[in-house]
């Protein structure tokens, strides 16, 4: 178990400098209790014993993990960036992790210090000023900006997307959607269209009238009698072909759910991970051209 | 004192000796006069002690049965791993939905899992199940809807809850014409009853002279599918249980009552509601005040109307003879669902009938436009 955990911490997946340091303790709970007489205690070659068939039940222990979240941490925007907010703005970011992996280290945030709000000149946009309908609201937008939609059409019945249809496949992934938020391009699809599967295009949902949130679709076909079938694994960080043409670099740059090292792990999922890191550092480039060159 | 076990006495008691008095060798037998006894029977308490034991036993069973059930000990390691290697949760999820952390949103945008499950209007539910099971979705149009009353089982007695029960509710109106209606036999007092009877819809009607005939076997009930009796020939029913068997109407059931011509129209054209509870096992906590019933409404293309009708005459006759005195109310929640649906496609309903306290504290501080205190969860 042990042994496991240390390997899992010093796997390349969790390099120290793509995460941010963070307390966090081992809890070790013996789930017997030692012999109290010296006869029946374990001898040193017993202990040193590689074998399989040793179980010495005294010697097993219950590990348990215990983290402290880390603190929220306040950035300075230097361009803009969809989810969190125009260049010069001041936002509070709950998560370091992810403040570090997707603002921070691409180099379109800095920490929002007083020498670099300074450096930054005028422009500034305090942390009050955020404009932003509630606070759970932003939160739903930055979940909705990295969540593909899955929408399950039938694989041979005559079918139209519909924003009622849309508002249903939000609910299959715990999303309550009004319909009336929801606006489609302006281009109706219909199927069933085999060139249509797997591939993808771009709606937009508002959250209380305020934030205008891009969400990428994915047309799937669906076998009704498979519908309680699980979907393949890491689904929703492959990369698609746009359904739209003109989507395609409004679909490129919209941010992407983090892959679990779990995911990574899985057989065969290596050239995903690859396209991955190649559309990050280009997303990351991107955005970093479009910060004015004096700050 | 030696014990030497029953069979020693009993073979002491009945080993044949031979006595030598006598004309001839008799064997008799001989009880020896040994002054101690090995019998079991002179080692129980009296009747009286033991009774009073026995029911000390029992409460202490019973109490220790409760203890566990509210404080039940930690599962063994081996079965933890052999669940989390399975999937399965190792504490069981709760039967009923918690919302004590939780508040209803604000947002119109928001995730189901962060806050109270939203109770939709009767026919906005069916409207949304209309679009997940169309032939461009689940292709499912035409199947049965189905109403999953939640109900709470407890009495107004500390500790004490109902058991499982059968209840017969009406259905306004059918969704499927092929299925025959029942045929009635109703047993009343009165001319008056009989010609109400006849004309709510039953095959057969009488009184007294009725039940002669039935028991003489001079009428044929063999094509009767229910028996109906008014309240005062209710004593007379017994004498009949050798004809007509489980179809008898006894006393306490739906089958006898004041109200005849209610009851013709509920077991006419009714259905049989069963309302059960969940065994307690690995994945199904012990919840004994929790019970459920499925009750098909109608079909998905069927008027809305109509089946907030069949719904409503459900809930009547579910609520019937209910305590009012126990706390909670009884009906706890309403889910409309399709047979083996998918979860996304279940939909909670408001309805007058509903015991829903957090959702008429909602409504009251909507209604006073006081600001609620918004609390949300990080996970389900």
């Amino acid at each position: 178990m042990l042994a496991s955990a240390t390997a899992r911490t010093l796997s390349r997946w969790s390099r120290p400098a793509c995460s941010v340091s963070s307390r966090s303790y081992w809890k070790l709970t013996r789930t017997s209790l030692p012999p109290r007489h010296p006869a029946e205690r374990p001898t040193a070659e017993q202990l040193n014993e590689q074998s399989e068939n040793f179980h010495q039940k005294d010697m097993i222990f219950r590990a348990e993990r215990v983290k402290q979240p880390g603190l929220p941490v306040q950035v300075l925007m230097l361009t803009d960036v969809l989810g969190y907010g125009p260049r010069g703005q001041i936002l509070t970011v709950r998560n370091p992790n992810i403040a570090r992996q997707e603002l921070i280290l691409p180099g379109l945030a800095v920490y929002a210090r007083p020498e670099n709000i300074a450096d930054f000149g005028p422009g500034v946009i305090p942390e009050d000023q955020l404009v932003m309908s509630t606070v759970r609201g932003r939160a739903t937008m930055r979940t909705l900006l990295h969540t593909p939609l899955p929408l399950s059409l039938h694989h041979e019945n005559p079918w139209t997307v519909t924003p009622e249809i849309v508002h249903c496949a939000f609910r299959r992934i715990q999303f309550q959607v009004p319909i009336e938020v929801i606006e489609l391009p302006d281009t109706p699809i219909s199927g069933p269209d085999p060139d249509k599967q797997g591939k993808e295009f771009l709606i937009h949902v508002t959250i209380n009238g305020v934030e205008r949130v891009p969400v990428r679709v994915v047309i799937h076909h669906l076998n009704p009698e498979d519908a309680k079938a699980n979907r393949e694994l890491g689904w929703q960080h492959r990369f698609r072909e746009p359904l739209f043409e003109e989507q395609r670099e409004a679909l490129a740059m919209l941010p992407r759910p983090p892959i679990s090292q779990k995911t990574a792990e899985k057989e065969g999922f290596r050239p995903i991970l690859t396209q991955y890191q190649q559309w990050a550092e280009r997303r990351q480039a991107r955005l970093r051209s479009l910060i004015p060159p004096e700050s | 004192m030696l014990t030497l076990g029953r069979g020693v006495w009993r073979s002491a008691c009945h080993a044949p000796m031979t006595a030598t008095w006598g004309p001839a060798a008799v064997t008799w037998p001989v009880f020896f006069g040994s002054g101690f006894h090995t019998c079991a029977i002179l080692e129980r308490a009296r009747r009286g002690t033991r009774e009073r034991k026995a029911k000390v036993a029992i409460a202490n069973k019973k109490k220790k049965e409760d203890r566990l059930r509210r404080h039940p000990p930690p599962l063994p390691d081996k079965i933890v791993l052999k669940l989390k290697s399975m999937g399965l949760p190792v504490t069981p999820k709760p039967l009923r939905a918690d919302e004590s952390n939780k508040s209803f949103a604000t947002d119109d945008v928001y995730q189901l899992f962060r806050y109270c499950y939203q109770r939709y209007e009767f026919t906005e539910a069916v409207r949304m199940m209309r679009i997940h099971f169309s032939p461009e979705v689940l292709d499912r149009s035409d199947d049965l809807i189905y109403a999953k009353v939640e109900v709470n089982m407890k009495l107004p007695k500390q500790g004490r809850y109902m058991d499982e029960f059968n209840k017969y509710v009406a259905i306004v109106h059918r969704w499927d014409d092929t299925v025959l209606e029942k045929r009635i036999c109703a047993f009343v007092p009165t001319e008056e009853l009989e010609a109400e009877a006849l004309a709510a819809g039953a095959i057969m009607t009488g009184g007294p002279e009725l039940i002669q005939n039935i028991m003489k076997g001079r009428v044929d009930v063999a094509e009767v599918d229910h028996f109906l009796c008014h309240d005062e020939l209710a004593a007379t029913m017994r004498t009949m249980v050798g004809v007509l068997r489980e179809k008898t109407p006894l006393k306490g059931g739906d089958s006898v009552g004041t109200n005849i011509k209610k009851m013709i129209q509920v077991f006419k054209s009714g259905m049989e509601v069963q309302v059960r509870k969940v065994k307690p096992s690995l994945v199904a906590p012990n919840e004994p005040d929790y019970a459920f019933a499925e009750i098909p409404i109608g079909k998905l293309t069927q008027d809305p109307e109509e089946m907030r009708a069949n719904l409503d005459s459900a809930l009547d006759s579910l609520l019937e003879g209910q305590s009012k005195k126990a706390s909670g109310g009884f009906i706890t929640r309403l889910i409309l669902k399709l047979e083996d649906g998918p979860f996304y496609t279940e939909y909670s309903i408001d309805h007058p009938l509903l015991s829903d306290e957090k959702l008429r504290n909602h409504q009251k501080a909507r209604s006073e436009q006081i600001q609620e205190p918004i609390r949300e969860t990080t996970g389900s």
